[in-house]
């Protein structure tokens, strides 16, 4: 076991101004999730603490929270990590409105998906077949949790139009353009060049913190504007 | 207050199937204590189940599902199970979930235990969280309304017909009133019972505890499964597809110790058989640490393991920092599914008029006292389509049903008292006492005395549940709350659990007696229904449905 200072961001609407920081000496195993810790917290420390869990192993996107300033899923975060300076701050997501705590709204996130037709409308020559190398390709679009972390680690300010349109919602047209089921394809690229999401600024390094790496830069948009030169 | 033609409560597999099946004809709404994307479906690895290769057939896989129950499942539901797989399967195909491929183009298959062949459809490791999504979008497609972080409070019924729900906007925690003509559960299970277990954190048993509380028939509680192979340490899941894809299990002596077991089907036996054996291997000292064995994938090289099971290779990697492809993953047994539930029909119909259920918070009975891998997810399919379009033609024939304010106002007056300013036992330390009591005294072995000892805590439990009081706080997110009502419903279940296990004097499928080590199809063939009362659960004995196979002794 070891000693953490906690710091968590606390904001309830219906009677604070501003949020503010609180802090809270802890026990911990090192092999714990920050998750982990966040319901000890909450057990043993403070009732009142609001945080969104689920699936404890990265595969729901519920607990993205920025940790030590960094957008990261809790869930998947060791307090290993922190067990040097034990100095571990959890915020809510940057670039998302707070709801309570560390809990942020998500409506905006998830509606911007429907921007980009986010379904498979399916070709009526579809036979029932596919290759194994095309389903490769789409597998890693596949794996997007909707977590929200691609939005909050983005560089795109509030006020900006383009962030009303997110990461994500370019990973889901990816998802559907390329798939040979799909009855759109490529005019899928065009819709997402038309909103303007193939001119969000990306870190050609960045994997914009996705935490299934997928890789925005390297593949998502390049695949799509290779697509549109295509025709 | 809100209407609907159909409500669903729960966006997993089953609740989305069923609302996108009933909203062909009638008006719907979802509610789901989280983001239909957050549900646990999502969790599900290995894949889903269906006769569709050459040399398999329904017969194959009906036999195999009914022997894998240890002959509880009952065989029309069964059928049904298994004659609609194939259009379950091409449907979500259709859908745009992204199955692993043959060479030939056509939908690939693997390996699950207990299964005479490969049925196993599957996205790589990802299975569920593919079907999710899959399903999700055809949701946003059809415009099916769904209200997220609702939670579920109480159903409204009255003389024996459900006439719509109580629900707690959680974002704003707001209770609202809910009119429906039928209502669809399809809450999944109550692994939070159980101190190792591989389900999330939500699963707390809402459904199943509501549903009886109102009136409706729980069947086979008793019946729990333990999943084999979970990471030590978490109890995170480790798909059967690692064995499926050829995995081995193996002792501190390097063993691979199904041998001894079960010679023909090895690691593949179903999973009741093979969480004995790891636990049997433990307990005799060929285990490591005294807790938990190898899964060891070495031998199926990098290729395979990152191409197939690469959450597998993720999950040991970060949460115990084994690389499967160069060492073996520590696993121990860990709850993982509920084989009972609500008692309903193939329709979905319950004992409560208008109320039907689908996924795992039902009981139909395809399962009976073991489920097969692969066949969970099935039956969310199936019987979640079944469920949505019953639903529908009933709502179709009849009016909105009358009702008043009193169900909202009930459930407010009973919340106010509780948050009346803290007092009495914390319940955080109640839940962990619950899940601990559970794992010990109700898991994969379990003994008279060991099980009485386990009711009688859980009544001292329940009795000082009853005293608890918790802050006059703000309604918005107030987890306090919400876990504070799941425990509620945890306790409910785990007496039904814990009472069912003492009554039946037999070891059958997952429920395995160390007093009573046989089978007993004399006295036991039989499914346990437990009925509410407020003195404890009226325990009986229901028929179980027998049409080709009759029993037969279970040898892998």
């Amino acid at each position: 076991m070891i000693e953490v200072m906690v710091s968590l961001t606390r904001f309830d609407p219906s009677h604070d101004t501003a949020p503010y920081s609180q802090r809270y000496a802890m026990e911990v195993r090192e092999s714990q999730t920050i998750l982990d810790l966040l319901m000890d917290l909450a057990a043993d420390h403070d009732p009142t603490v609001a945080f969104r869990r689920a699936c404890r192993s990265g595969i729901c996107g519920s607990c993205a929270v920025s940790i030590n300033g960094v957008p990261r899923l809790a869930c998947e975060t060791l307090v290993a990590e922190f067990a040097e300076h034990r100095e571990i701050a959890i915020a809510p997501l940057p670039h998302f409105r707070v709801l309570k705590d560390l809990v942020v709204d998500m409506d905006g996130f998830l509606d911007s998906l429907r921007n980009v037709v986010p379904w498979l409308v399916l070709r009526p020559d579809y036979q029932g077949r596919m290759s194994q190398a095309e389903v490769r390709r789409l597998e890693k679009a596949g794996e997007c949790t909707l977590c929200g972390i691609c939005q909050a680690d983005g560089d795109i300010a509030d006020g900006d139009p383009r962030a009303r349109l997110n990461p994500a919602a370019l990973v889901k047209a990816f998802r559907m353009a390329f798939d040979p089921r799909d009855a759109l394809g490529v005019e899928r690229a065009k819709l997402v060049r038309d909103l303007g999401l193939l001119e969000r600024p990306i870190d050609p390094a960045g994997k914009l913190g996705c935490p299934k790496l997928i890789d925005f830069a390297g593949q998502i948009l390049p695949e799509l504007k290779r697509a549109l030169e295509a025709g | 207050m809100l209407t609907y033609d159909v409500l669903v409560v729960g966006a997993g597999l089953a609740g989305m199937r069923a609302a996108l099946e009933a909203s062909r004809t009638a008006q719907v709404a979802i509610i789901s204590k989280v983001y239909p994307t957050r549900s646990h479906s999502g969790a599900a690895q290995g894949g889903i189940n269906a006769p569709i290769g050459e040399d398999d057939s329904v017969e194959s896989h009906m036999f195999d599902t009914v022997k894998g129950s240890d002959y509880l499942g009952d065989q029309d539901a069964i059928e049904v199970l298994i004659t609609e797989a194939a259009e379950a399967i091409y449907e979500l195909e259709r859908w745009g979930m992204l199955f692993d491929r043959r060479p030939d183009g056509r939908i690939a298959q693997r390996p699950f235990g207990g299964a005479g062949f490969p049925r196993g459809c599957y996205a790589a490791d990802l299975s569920g969280h593919a079907a999710l999504h899959a399903l999700y979008e055809q949701i946003l497609r059809r415009s099916v309304r769904v209200y997220p972080e609702w939670m579920l409070l109480d159903l409204d019924v009255q003389d024996g017909v459900c006439r719509g729900a109580v629900a707690m906007d959680f974002q704003s925690g707001r209770l609202e009133q809910i009119r429906a003509k039928t209502v669809v559960l399809a809450t999944g299970g109550y692994g939070r019972a159980f101190r190792k277990t591989t389900n999330d954190v939500v699963n707390n048993g809402d459904g199943m505890a509501i549903a009886y509380r109102n009136g409706a028939t729980l069947s086979d509680m008793e019946f729990v499964q333990f999943h084999p192979t979970t990471l030590y340490g978490t109890n995170i899941l480790i798909s059967e597809g690692a064995r499926g894809e050829g995995g081995y299990l193996l002792n501190n002596r390097g063993e691979r110790f199904m041998a001894r077991y079960a010679p023909k089907f090895m690691e593949l036996a179903p999973r009741d058989m093979v969480s004995r054996c790891i636990m049997m291997e433990i307990k005799e000292g060929r285990g490591f640490e005294n807790e938990y064995v190898w899964l060891d994938l070495r031998h199926l090289g990098e290729d395979l393991i990152r191409e197939r099971l690469p959450q597998v290779h993720d999950l040991a990697l970060r949460y115990n920092g084994v690389d499967a492809i160069k060492e073996p993953i520590p696993i121990q047994p860990g709850q993982h599914y509920s084989m009972g539930g609500i008692r309903c029909d193939v329709w979905g119909e319950t004992a409560i008029r208008n109320l039907l259920v689908a996924g795992e918070c039902a009981n139909v009975s395809v399962h009976g006292a073991n489920r097969l891998g692969g066949n969970s997810l099935l039956e969310t399919l199936v019987f979640g389509k079944r469920a949505g379009r019953r639903a529908a033609e009933v709502a179709a024939g009849m009016d909105l049903p009358r009702t008043d304010g009193e169900p909202l106002r009930r459930v407010q007056a009973a919340i106010d008292s509780v948050m009346s300013g803290r007092a009495g036992d914390n319940p955080a330390h109640i839940s962990r006492r619950i899940r601990d009591i559970m794992t010990d005294k109700v898991g994969v072995f379990r003994e008279g005395g060991e099980l009485e000892e386990a009711i009688s805590e859980l009544m001292n439990f329940k009795d000082r549940y009853a005293g608890i009081r918790l802050d006059r706080g703000s309604m918005a997110f107030n987890y306090q709350l919400s876990d504070y009502l799941e425990l509620g419903f945890l306790l409910d279940l785990c007496e039904v659990i814990a009472k069912g296990a003492l009554r039946r004097t037999e070891s059958r499928g997952a429920h395995y007696r160390t007093d009573f080590p046989e089978r007993d199809d004399r006295r036991w063939l039989v499914h346990t229904l437990a009925r509410y009362s407020p003195d404890g659960p009226i325990l009986e004995d229901g028929p179980v449905s027998i049409t080709r196979y009759p029993p037969a002794a279970r040898g892998y």
